[in-house]
């Protein structure tokens, strides 16, 4: 048991200190597709290294909320790397503390404080971009919801570790028209709720286009870096999900020796990779919608979980 | 016949493009531009031959590797082509196409069309092949969201790929069902290739007289000669 306490410390170090590497990998990758050179793979540890010791400024409009919201929005997605798979096969200590649902709560709770702290500093791009994100995140929300259920239908579980086994039992599970829409419906959400293209553009600062980007245009020195920080965190949880408990949860650790663990380290950063370059090459390769187009594309995505889920009982 | 191993591996396979196709008439339904409708109509005809191929090596029919091979010319090279050639100003217009529906509603009744047409395949399903349990209610699903969006879209080139993704369903379906019609299906291919050239030129003629293809808007008599 205190190992299983230890391994699950692991994990959330794996994510805590990877998720910048991520981020810039990621940059580094589209810059190259673009043929250009782009910042260094390490760029994100030195923006928040440089954040954390810059002084902050706060709104004298602003009340607690704004001062609290980077730190809620940075343990969100901690406290989810507790729940769901990331180096390991087999459940951890915290495992059954909460299932996918509680995940996607508790991710939703960071989303939330830090809407309520863009509109508490009194900037007028706040309300502006946290009414926006809102607005995708409750059409991603059903789906969300959707994907989950049809997962845990098929495994009879709404735990991740035990629902990661059940794709993979044959082939035939694996190939089926289920599983395809399952992973497409998850992975157009995941760029809707990351704030990518095509939903918006992460490296875009044009006030009026942009979403993401608006609710942290207040935040400075230390908050800015955990709010940074943790947005890096919630997408690598966000592509961990994908990876390890929809599409590919090979090379996790069977065993519970902490070689075993360790080594499960690299091979899911192999994973991450190759899922980076097709988050690039999407990136890369698509346009950003107009803000009300924004409901079409959802609405494909809405449309391809719902049908995974009335096919579930004719393809399994 | 391929066995063992091979043949379920090929049947997975199938599966897997199944699953992909029945996507892609998702994905159909979305573009409001001619260009993004064609992209959709070339990627869901390539799973189609993709689907044939392997069809056609699980039971080492060589009538479906050639229905493969025609579709994969026909619906991926030549009428892409033939469209870009007579109707390129139209087809690389920014131009939104009208819809009678606006997408996010049709394509929530393309959830009830692809449901019904599951409910209405599945007593037919009794004791067929395992191919047939993916290739026939998806191809029933893809041929009935053809005949909607057909219904629905208010200009001649996007209906004109609807129609031709109508036959995309059908022959999704119809390769998994009957593998030695392969004089019906060539006869198809290439009467789509002459269907497409046909509403192509009427298509640039009309667009030549009234300004654009939207043929929604074709509902009145126009008084005098045509300039």
């Amino acid at each position: 048991m205190a190992l299983h306490i230890a391994f699950n410390i692991l994990q959330m170090l794996t994510v805590l200190l990877l998720a910048p590497l991520v981020q810039g990998v990621l940059v580094r990758l589209e810059e190259r597709i673009q043929s250009k050179r782009g910042p260094s793979v390490w760029q994100p540890y030195f923006d928040l290294w440089k954040l954390f010791h810059k002084d902050e400024v706060l709104s004298t409009q602003g009340t607690w909320i704004f001062r609290f919201a980077p730190y809620a929005y940075f343990a969100a997605p901690l406290l989810v790397t507790m729940l769901i798979p990331v180096l390991t096969a087999y459940p951890l200590f915290m495992a059954f503390m909460g299932d996918m649902v509680a995940a996607g709560f508790i991710l939703s709770g960071g989303a939330f404080f830090l809407a309520l702290a863009a509109i508490d500093a009194g900037n007028v791009y706040g309300p502006m971009g946290t009414s926006r994100s809102r607005m995708v995140s409750s059409l991603v929300e059903p789906i969300f919801m959707i994907v989950f259920f049809s997962v845990s239908f098929a495994a009879n579980s709404t735990i991740p570790y035990v629902v990661q086994a059940q794709w993979v039992q044959s082939a035939a599970r694996f190939f089926s028209p289920t599983h395809v829409l399952l992973v497409a419906a998850f992975l157009m959400i995941i760029l809707a709720e990351t704030g990518r293209i095509p939903v918006d553009n992460p490296s875009g600062h044009f006030e009026l286009a942009m979403i993401d980007e608006s609710k942290v245009l207040e935040f400075s020195g230390r908050s800015a870096a955990l709010v940074k920080w943790g947005g890096q965190m919630k997408s690598m949880v966000l592509d961990l999900v994908l990876l390890n408990v929809l599409l590919a949860p090979w090379g996790l650790a069977t065993g519970t020796q902490v070689s075993a663990v360790l080594l499960a380290i690299p091979l899911v950063a192999v994973k991450l990779a190759a899922m980076l370059l097709v988050l690039a090459f999407i990136e890369t390769s698509f346009a950003k919608l107009r803000l009300f187009r924004i409901e079409d594309y959802l609405t494909v995505a809405f449309v391809v979980a719902v049908v995974a889920m009335f096919l579930q009982p004719v393809t399994l | 016949m391929t066995g063992g191993f091979a043949a379920n591996l090929l049947v997975d396979l199938d599966a897997l493009v199944g699953g992909l196709f029945i996507l892609s008439a998702f994905f159909l339904m979305a573009p409001r531009q001619a260009q993004g409708f064609l992209k959709h109509f070339v990627r869901q005809s390539f799973l189609l031959a993709l689907s044939a191929l392997l069809l056609g090596w699980l039971h080492g029919s060589v009538e479906l590797l050639l229905v493969a091979l025609i579709t994969l010319l026909a619906k991926t090279l030549i009428i892409p082509g033939l469209l870009t050639r007579t109707l390129e100003r139209e087809l690389r217009s920014r131009r939104e196409v009208e819809l009678a529906v606006s997408v996010p509603a049709s394509l929530l009744v393309a959830i009830v069309i692809t449901v019904l047409a599951f409910v209405f395949v599945a007593p037919l399903l009794h004791g067929v092949g395992p191919t047939v349990d993916i290739n026939l209610p998806i191809g029933f699903a893809v041929t009935l969201i053809g005949v909607y969006t057909l219904a629905v879209r208010r200009e001649a080139v996007p209906q004109m790929l609807a129609v031709m993704a109508i036959d995309n369903g059908a022959f999704f379906a119809g390769i998994a069902i009957a593998s030695s019609s392969a004089i019906v299906e060539l006869a198809a291919g290439l009467e789509g290739v002459v269907v497409v050239l046909v509403v192509a030129i009427l298509a640039r003629t009309i667009a030549q007289h009234v300004g654009s293809t939207a043929v929604g808007d074709l509902t009145s008599l126009k008084e005098g000669t045509p300039s």
